[in-house]
C-alpha cells in the first residue's frame, strides 16, 4: 500500500474581508507558504487539485483561473466540487495511481464578494417545491437542529456550549477571525435567528485561502495521511429524502476510512461546523463516543483539555466559515496542531456545506 | 390539473436583504419575477415535450430567476490598473526574473513563481494580434446589423518569441473593441492606439478606453 504524506501547508488567516487582495493574490500567498513549508519548488509538483463552486466564486469554470497563482502552469489541473476535503481525497487518489509524486491541493473562499449568500444556497434547492417558499438556509439548518435536539436529548443550551468552546479555543489560533473569550450565557443572549438557532450558533462566512502539498515521498512528509473516506448521506434537493437531525454521511465515510487503517482512537477531532449542531450531529453519527454526546459535552470532554478535544483550532465558529474551503481549513489546522507535538493523531471531517447530507473524513497521524 | 400559485418575493423576504440589493430587485421588477403569470398561463396550455409517440402533456414549467449578486474585489494589481485607466494611463508590471511585462498587471509571476513589484507605464500603442467581426452578443435575440470588431491588442515591446521559432511565448495584451476602420480594412498586424473617454467620464473601468483605433500611419 502506497503511503501518502502531507509535505507542507500554507494559509492566509481568516478575515471577514480581504479588500486588498483578490482571490488570485490570496491563493498565491497561501501557496508560497506551502512550498516554503515543504521545502520544495513548484517545479517539483506534478499536478493541482482545487476545490471550487462556481456559484460561490461568481464565475464559470473556476478551475481555469486556478493554476497560475499556485505554481500549476502547464501541469495537470482539476477542480472538484463539494467541500475541499473532497479535493484532498482526490489528491490522495491521484497519488495512489502511482503516476504522480506530489500534488498541490488548494481552496479559497471570497465570501465577502457575495452580496446575497442566502440566495445562492436557496438555489441549491428544488425550484418547484422548495425555492418558491424562499426559506433562509438558517431555517433549514434549524429544522435539523430541532430534530437533532429532540432525537439526542440535548438541549438548545448545549449549542451555546459548543459555540462558546470553539470561540474560546480560537483565542490560541492566529488564523482565527472570530475568537472571543465568551461564555455560554453570552452566546445564549445573542438573538434568535431561527429557533432553536441563535446568532452565536452560526459560523460567520469569511475570506480565506489554503494550500496543502501531498506527496508519496516519505522524506518530504511531515504528517501521514492514514486513511480517508467520503460518503453521500440521505439527501435530495427537494428535501423529501433528508433524514432530519442526522449526519448520514459521517459513519459511512468513517467506515470507508476504517478499511484503510487499524487506528480506532484519535487524540482530537477537527470538524467543520457551519452551525453548532453540525458538530454534535457528526460526532453522534461517527459513533466513536461511548457516552452520550451531550453528557460528554457538558462534562467538558470535548474541551481542549478534555479526553477528546473537538475543534481545538476554534472550528468554523471561532475561525470563520470559508464556505467550501472549510475542509482544507480544518486539515491545515490539524497538521499544525499535530506538529506542536501535543497530539499524535486526529480525525478531520467536513460536511459538504451547511445543510447537505454528505461529507468527507481524513485520518492524520504523526509517527512517534 | 392543479394550477400552482406563482411565488413572489414577500415584503418580509425583501426586508431581510441588504438595502441596496432589495432596491435593485424592486427597481428591476425582479420581485415579480417568480412565476410570471403570463408565462405560467402559456406554459400550462402547450405541449411541453415529445419523445417518439410518447407524449407528455401538461407538464409545468417553473420559472426561476437566479438573482445571485457579487462584488468582485479587484485586488492589489487590478485596483492599481483600473485607477491608472481612470487617469488615462495603461499600467503594467515587469517581472525582474523573466523580464516579461504583464498588462493587465499581476503581483506575482506564474513563470518564475515570485513576487513582482516593478510597475511600468505603457504608452498604449500596439498591434492587432487577432480579431473577429462579431454579429452577435450574449443575448440570443440580438443580431447586429453592422459587425463589431473585437480584437486582441498586443502592446508594443511586450512580445517575447522563442529564439528558434515564431512561437509567441508571451505578449502583454488585452481584448477590446476596434473602431475607426472598416471590416474590410482591419487586419492582423494593424497598429492601433487607445481612444480614451473624456477625463470627467472615466470611472476606473476597462471601458475608460472607449475603443482602439488605427494609428494614422496604418489607415
Amino acid at each position: 500500500m502506497m503511503d501518502i504524506w502531507v509535505a507542507g501547508v500554507g494559509e492566509i488567516p481568516c478575515r471577514p474581508i480581504y479588500d486588498d487582495m483578490d482571490f488570485r493574490e490570496m491563493l498565491y500567498r497561501a501557496a508560497v507558504k506551502a512550498y516554503f513549508d515543504a521545502g520544495i519548488t513548484p517545479a517539483e509538483v506534478d499536478g493541482v487539485v482545487s476545490s471550487g463552486m462556481d456559484f460561490y466564486e461568481g464565475m464559470s469554470i473556476t478551475d481555469s483561473y486556478t493554476p497560475d497563482q499556485v505554481g500549476g502552469r502547464l501541469k495537470f489541473n482539476t477542480l472538484v466540487s463539494n467541500d475541499a476535503l473532497n479535493a484532498i481525497i482526490h489528491g490522495c487518489m491521484l497519488l495512489k495511481t502511482g503516476h504522480f509524486r506530489t500534488i498541490l491541493v488548494t481552496a479559497y473562499a471570497k465570501a465577502s464578494n457575495i452580496l446575497n449568500y442566502s440566495e445562492i444556497v436557496l438555489n441549491s434547492f428544488d425550484p418547484h417545491v422548495i425555492r418558491p417558499l424562499t426559506p433562509h438556509f438558517y431555517t433549514i439548518a434549524a429544522l435539523d437542529a430541532r430534530a437533532y435536539l429532540t432525537n439526542s436529548g440535548c438541549e438548545a443550551r448545549d449549542l451555546s456550549l459548543v459555540a462558546a468552546k470553539n470561540k474560546r479555543n480560537a483565542l490560541r489560533n492566529p488564523s482565527a477571525a472570530f475568537a472571543e473569550n465568551t461564555s455560554v450565557e453570552e452566546v445564549e443572549s445573542t438573538e434568535v435567528v431561527s429557533e432553536p438557532l441563535r446568532r452565536g450558533h452560526v459560523a460567520v462566512p469569511c475570506d480565506y485561502a489554503a494550500a496543502v502539498l501531498l506527496t508519496t515521498e516519505k522524506e518530504l512528509g511531515k504528517v501521514r495521511v492514514e486513511a480517508f473516506g467520503y460518503a453521500a448521506g440521505s439527501y435530495s434537493p427537494d428535501l423529501s429524502l433528508k433524514t432530519w437531525g442526522q449526519s448520514g454521511w459521517a459513519r459511512a465515510a468513517l467506515d470507508i476510512a476504517f478499511k484503510q487503517t487499524r487506528l480506532r482512537q484519535v487524540d482530537f477531532v477537527e470538524i467543520s461546523e457551519p452551525f453548532a449542531h453540525s458538530e454534535l450531529m457528526a460526532l453522534d453519527a461517527f459513533g466513536v463516543i461511548r457516552e452520550s454526546i451531550c453528557k460528554t459535552l457538558r462534562d467538558g470532554g470535548f474541551n481542549i483539555d478534555g479526553h477528546l478535544p473537538v475543534n481545538p483550532s476554534g472550528g468554523c465558529i471561532g475561525m470563520g466559515y470559508p464556505l467550501n474551503a472549510a475542509g482544507l481549513q480544518r486539515l491545515v489546522q490539524s497538521v499544525n496542531l499535530l506538529r506542536t507535538g501535543r497530539w499524535n493523531s486526529c480525525l478531520v471531517a467536513s460536511p459538504d456545506g451547511e445543510v447537505v447530507d454528505g461529507g468527507a473524513v481524513v485520518v492524520l497521524r504523526v509517527e512517534a | 390539473m392543479t394550477r400552482a400559485t406563482p411565488s413572489r418575493f414577500s415584503p418580509n423576504y425583501l426586508q431581510q436583504l441588504p438595502e441596496d440589493l432589495a432596491r435593485y430587485i424592486q427597481r428591476h421588477g425582479l420581485d415579480k419575477e417568480f412565476g410570471r403569470l403570463e408565462s405560467w398561463a402559456s406554459s400550462m396550455e402547450k405541449r411541453y415535450m415529445e419523445i417518439g409517440e410518447w407524449q407528455i402533456d401538461n407538464l409545468v414549467l417553473t420559472y426561476w430567476h437566479i438573482a445571485c449578486m457579487y462584488r468582485h474585489t479587484a485586488g492589489a494589481a487590478f485596483s492599481r490598473f483600473l485607477k491608472g485607466l481612470k487617469n488615462g494611463k495603461i499600467l503594467g508590471t515587469r517581472c525582474e526574473g523573466c523580464g516579461r511585462v504583464l498588462i493587465p498587471p499581476r503581483t506575482f509571476c506564474e513563470w518564475c513563481f515570485k513576487d513582482i513589484d516593478t510597475w511600468v507605464e505603457h504608452p498604449g500603442a500596439g498591434i492587432i494580434s487577432t480579431y473577429s467581426l462579431s454579429y452577435i452578443g450574449t443575448d440570443p435575440r440580438v443580431r447586429f446589423e453592422k459587425p463589431v470588431i473585437v480584437a486582441v491588442v498586443w502592446f508594443d515591446g511586450t512580445v517575447k518569441k522563442a529564439n528558434s521559432s515564431r512561437t509567441v511565448l508571451h505578449a502583454a495584451g488585452i481584448l477590446h473593441k476596434v473602431q475607426g476602420v472598416g471590416p474590410e480594412e482591419v487586419h492582423v498586424g494593424m497598429r492601433v492606439k487607445p481612444v480614451w473617454r473624456k477625463p470627467e467620464e472615466r470611472v476606473g473601468s476597462i471601458l475608460d478606453i472607449e475603443y482602439f483605433a488605427p494609428l494614422e500611419s496604418d489607415v
